[in-house]
This record gives structure tokens, sequence and C-alpha cells, in this order.
């Protein structure tokens, strides 16, 4: 190998761990770390109640 | 020392004069230059860069776990106060659906309905299969009598498939025979019960069209009482 040979391997393997280190800090970035078993906690709910039903039944004969 | 010149290394006068040329030394310099920049971005700047990333990615998602928690929280207080305010209208519920299918309380109220309008069942079936007993008690029944007949009776794909359905109904199919306004007085005191039943199919049949002529009109209806298995969340 000429050094010339020497030198291109010596740059693309910085170039490598350049782009390697951007995808790693790019999928960083981009993933959560909220698991699975809060993102069921954290599922929402409507407090409200539909009360119409209640009268509805209430009318009904037993 | 030309460039493209072929050195025999292990010749050291010719190592020390390849060593010595101006070229080789810039090269030398180059290609250490950029092996220790490619050596310190993989062991030491990449890891410090995913580490900072990820705390700072903790850190947001941390904030925003809170925020949706303090939400929730609020809406339980909300959902728990309307559960306070209607905790006596809740039985309501029960009664329009209740946990089992209480198919002998069934019976005795389209017995009522239908002596309280001078009518007389004639024919009464279920449609399909009937579960007497709730599923509670089956599976209790399977789980506390393990040598019974109907421990055998009920393997594993009986008790998951009572598992399964949240909402089910007992179906069945009634012929009564009284005059038009007293069969259709029974159809629509049946669907006024305050427990849900749903009526599927209604047929009237007048004294001409059949044999059985005790009755000016005969009405078969089926319909479906429905009720609402606790869940088990265990």
């Amino acid at each position: 190998m000429t050094n010339k040979d020497w030198l291109l391997l010596a740059v693309i393997t910085f170039l490598t761990a350049i782009v390697w280190t951007v995808f790693d800090v790019y999928h960083t970035i981009t993933a959560t770390t909220i698991t699975p078993a809060q993102s069921d906690l954290l599922e929402p709910i409507d407090p409200t109640l539909n009360t119409e039903v209640f009268d509805t039944i209430n009318n009904r004969k037993d | 020392m030309k460039k493209g010149d072929n050195l025999t290394l292990h010749n050291p006068k010719a190592l020390q004069i390849l060593l010595a040329s101006q070229e080789t030394q810039a090269y030398a310099m180059a290609f250490f230059s950029f092996f220790a920049l490619a050596f310190f971005t993989i062991f030491a700047i990449r890891p410090t860069l995913i580490s900072f990333f990820n705390l700072q990615s903790q850190i947001e998602d941390a904030k925003d776990v809170n925020v949706q928690l303090e939400t929730k929280i609020e809406q339980l207080l909300a959902a728990q106060q309307v559960y306070q305010d209607y905790q006596s209208e809740l039985e309501l519920l029960d009664k329009a659906l209740p946990d089992d299918p209480e198919f002998a309380q069934l019976i005795q109220k389209l017995e009522q309905i239908v002596n309280d309008n001078e009518a007389t069942a004639t024919a009464f079936e279920t449609i399909e299969e009937v579960t007497l007993l709730d599923k509670q008690q089956l599976l209790n029944l399977n789980s506390t009598v393990p040598n019974s007949e109907l421990s055998t009776e009920l393997d594993p794909e009986v008790v998951e498939s009572l598992n399964e359905t949240p909402t089910e109904s007992v179906k069945f199919s009634m012929t009564i025979g009284s005059g038009y306004l007293n069969n259709k007085a029974v159809a629509a005191q049946l669907v006024d019960l305050k427990r849900l039943i749903g009526l599927m199919a209604l047929e009237f049949t007048s004294a001409e069209d059949r044999e059985n002529v005790d009755f000016p009109i005969e009405t078969t209806l089926e319909a479906e009482a429905f009720y609402l298995p606790k869940q088990n969340d265990k």
C-alpha cells in the first residue's frame, strides 16, 4: 500500500465514524423513553357521564 | 526518493530513508490525525453525545409524562366526583344490564306481562344456548369442584369463551295468543322494561291463517335480554 492508500483508509474510517455517530445521535433523539406500561397509564379517561340514560331507564317500567 | 518507488522495508537503511522523507512524514501526520479523530469519535465523542441526547430526551419525556399524569389525576378526581354524585342512580344500570342472565326473573317478568295483558303464552323457547348460571358461578364451580361432572364438561375452551365476550344476551322466542291490542301491549311492555330487552322479530298471525283458532291473533316474538358479565381483571 502506498502512502495515499493509507491516508485514504484513515479518511474513510474517520468519515464512517462520523456518519455512525450522527445516525446514533439521530436515533437517540427520535426514540422515546416512555415505556409501554407508562403509555397505558397515560391513556386519558372521559369523566363525563351520560346522565340522560338514568332518566330514560327511570321512565321505563320495573 | 521518488513517488512510487518500491522500498524493501526489511532493509533498515531503506526504512530510515523512507521515514526521513518529507512526503512520508506529511502523509504519516495526516494519517495519524484522521486515525486519532476516528478513534476519539468512536470511543469518546459518540458515547458522550449519545448520553447527552439520551438524558435530554429522558428529561423531556419525563416532563410530558408528568403533565399527562397530572391531567389523568384531574380526570380521575372528576370521575370520582361524578360517581359519588350519581351513586344512588347506579343501581338503575344494574337493573338495565344485570351481571348475570337472571333467567328465572326474566321468565317471571314475561309471565307477569302476559297475565297483565290477559294474553296466553302458548310457546316459549330459547334461541341458541342459554347460560342459566352466570359466568362467575360457572368459573367458580369449575375451580372449586375439580372432580365434579361439570368440571369435566367445562373444558378450557369453554372457560376461555366465557371470559371473552363482555356483553351477552339471552335470546328467546315466545308465542302469545290473545287479541291484537293485548298482544301489541305485551310487545310494547316487553321493550319498555327497565331491563334492556331488544325485539328481533315480531309476527302477528290471524286465526284465518292457522289451524289453532283458540285466539283471534297469535303473536310470535323473538327477543334478546341483555346482560353484562363482570370483567375479570385478574
